[in-house]
């Protein structure tokens, strides 16, 4: 091999160890606020991704129904427990699987069989069936949201967006907080039916952030609008594969990544209708990445926050990116409760390696007009 | 890679890509490369026409793509080791060339898209190495033809 070879070699190998060992996951320590002593008028749960029976996502599903059942037993005021997509994994709901349906009972029971406690699930890529066709993705919304129906008989819990139309469904937990759910999987694959287009789901969403604007507003969907995940491009440099994977990965060539053309029209498309209607929703509430992060997000059309809670069931790692206030790569859901003095987020996580839930982050969330009251968590302090 | 480069001698009737003196070791690893990367730029060009694949297997077709690619390069290269090594690393230089040329048009293009640049890099580096190929195979005199293969794939079909 020639001298310039060799030297050519040499630098690729200091290059590709130096990209090799970068941190794939940012470290932060555990900082959990103390709670504050009053009741909170509503509590709003969010667990994400959680479409899988394994040890992981049984000890996140048996952590929130105790979480819940306190929450009740305070006797605290409205309770919704959202299940942010992905809630049947690999290909969603199938007419002749009883494991499907075990796995939505798993996810239900962790309700608590409170009636005042509301469970809505929200469709995510998983459940439309991943990359299948549309008519398949369809069908499969439609039986899972028959047999969240049928499970409804005895929980309060239901579907929505109904029927795989795009929303927005809206739910009034108190007489200031409006919650609105959107199927942004249906947003992504524009399909072919009678739910109206993309631009009516638009019109739609901005004519109800409009007549909701003297209310707190949170934003409900699979797809988050930030990440620092892999689905935003965010991943070491073999982490998932080769190298021209991680270029793949960083290119937006998946609809399912933040950075493909579709995704960022979406998000685009997001943000006009924020701008327009005059709301910046207090925060979206997603799935999608399976980490939990809380984001900080800024600039004009943005929602206050990004929380991302797609750990229920899997794991992947997550980056520091501009806003990020807390990440981990555990499992595990979140908890926001409204109180008089604003929302209270709090981040319950299950270490990789396993053991009970604990409160790992807590910080109150400021509106998006407002200055920020979130703080960053500190780094862990054997993190860089 | 290393399973790519071994060499399948299997059934004389299947479609087969020499690689003969002196387009040995280093050349082969850099067909491998090369044809990975023109793979992996058709799959982001077709990726970013789209607005995004719907499917979440775009590694296999990746690796399909690629193993496509270097049969077929060395199967029409095939006989020839100079010519082989002549348009093999004229794949690569001008797979850099075009990642390069992509880079800077995608930021030029793609302003703050950083996704839509990573792709435009990748898909000038697939047009490059094509280009560079093909360039380089065209111009060659045609002398130093060799019989001995030093390695050789082979896919049954």
């Amino acid at each position: 091999m020639s001298h310039c070879a060799q030297r050519v070699l040499a630098f690729s190998t200091v290059l590709t160890l130096l990209f090799a060992c970068t941190p794939a996951q940012v470290r932060y320590a555990t900082v959990a606020s103390p709670v504050p002593r009053a009741a909170p008028r509503a509590t709003l749960f969010l667990v994400g991704d959680a479409g899988e029976i394994n040890p992981h996502s049984t000890a996140v599903l048996r952590h929130l129904r105790e979480n819940v059942s306190s929450v009740v037993s305070e006797g605290s005021g409205s309770v919704v427990v959202a299940f942010l997509g992905d809630n049947l994994y690999e290909l969603g709901a199938s007419a002749d699987s009883e494991g499907d349906r075990a796995i939505l009972e798993a996810q239900v029971a962790a309700l608590g069989g409170h009636a005042q406690v509301q469970g809505v699930f929200i469709p995510g890529n998983h459940d439309w069936s991943r990359g299948g066709a549309d008519v398949l993705g369809r069908r499969g919304v439609r039986l899972q949201q028959d047999w969240i129906s049928r499970l409804g008989a005895t929980s309060n819990v239901r579907l929505l967006p109904a029927d795989a139309c795009p929303g927005p469904a809206t739910l009034d937990i108190d007489t200031s907080l409006h919650l609105v759910f959107v199927d942004t999987e249906w947003l992504l694959r524009q399909p072919a039916d009678d739910c109206g287009g993309v631009d009516a789901f638009f019109e739609r969403l901005e004519d109800d952030l409009a007549s909701n604007r003297a209310k707190q507003v949170i934003v409900l969907s699979h797809h988050p609008l930030a990440s620092g995940g892999p689905h935003a491009g965010h991943l070491a440099l073999f982490e998932r594969g080769p190298f021209l994977y991680y270029l793949l990965k960083k290119s937006g060539v998946n609809v399912q990544d933040l950075g493909s053309r579709r995704y960022s029209a979406m998000i685009r498309r997001f943000r006009e209708s924020f701008e327009s209607s005059g709301v910046r929703p207090l925060f979206q509430a997603s799935g999608h990445d399976h980490s939990l992060q809380v984001i900080r997000l800024a600039g004009p059309g943005q929602p206050g926050y990004q929380l991302v809670s797609g750990a229920g069931s899997r794991s992947t790692n997550s980056r520091r990116i501009e806003g990020t206030r807390y990440a981990t790569n555990g499992y595990g859901y979140m908890r926001v409760d409204f109180h008089d003095a604003g929302p209270q987020a709090t981040v319950y996580v299950r270490p990789l390696e396993g053991g009970e839930l604990r409160p790992a982050f807590s910080c109150m969330l400021a509106s998006a007009a407002t200055s920020d009251t979130c703080a960053e968590a500190p780094m862990a302090s054997d993190a860089r | 890679m290393i399973v790519v480069l071994v060499a399948l001698q299997v059934l004389p009737s299947t479609t087969r890509a020499q690689l003969s003196e002196p387009c040995a070791a280093a050349c082969g690893v850099t067909l491998v490369v090369a044809g990975a990367v023109a793979a992996t730029g058709a799959v982001a060009t077709l990726g970013r026409l789209e607005g995004g694949l719907s499917t979440t297997s775009e590694g296999l077709w990746v690796w399909g793509a690629t193993f496509a690619t270097v049969v077929g390069a060395g199967a029409a290269l095939s006989g020839n080791g100079a010519r082989q090594e002549r348009a093999v690393y004229a794949a690569a230089i001008g797979s850099l060339a075009g990642a390069a040329l992509g880079l800077a048009l995608g930021a030029v293009t793609d302003s703050g898209d950083r996704a839509g640049s990573v792709a435009a890099a990748l898909i000038g580096a697939a047009a490059g190495a094509v280009a560079g190929g093909v360039y380089g195979a065209l111009s060659h005199d045609g002398g130093g033809a060799t019989l001995t293969p030093s390695l050789s794939l082979a896919v049954p079909f």
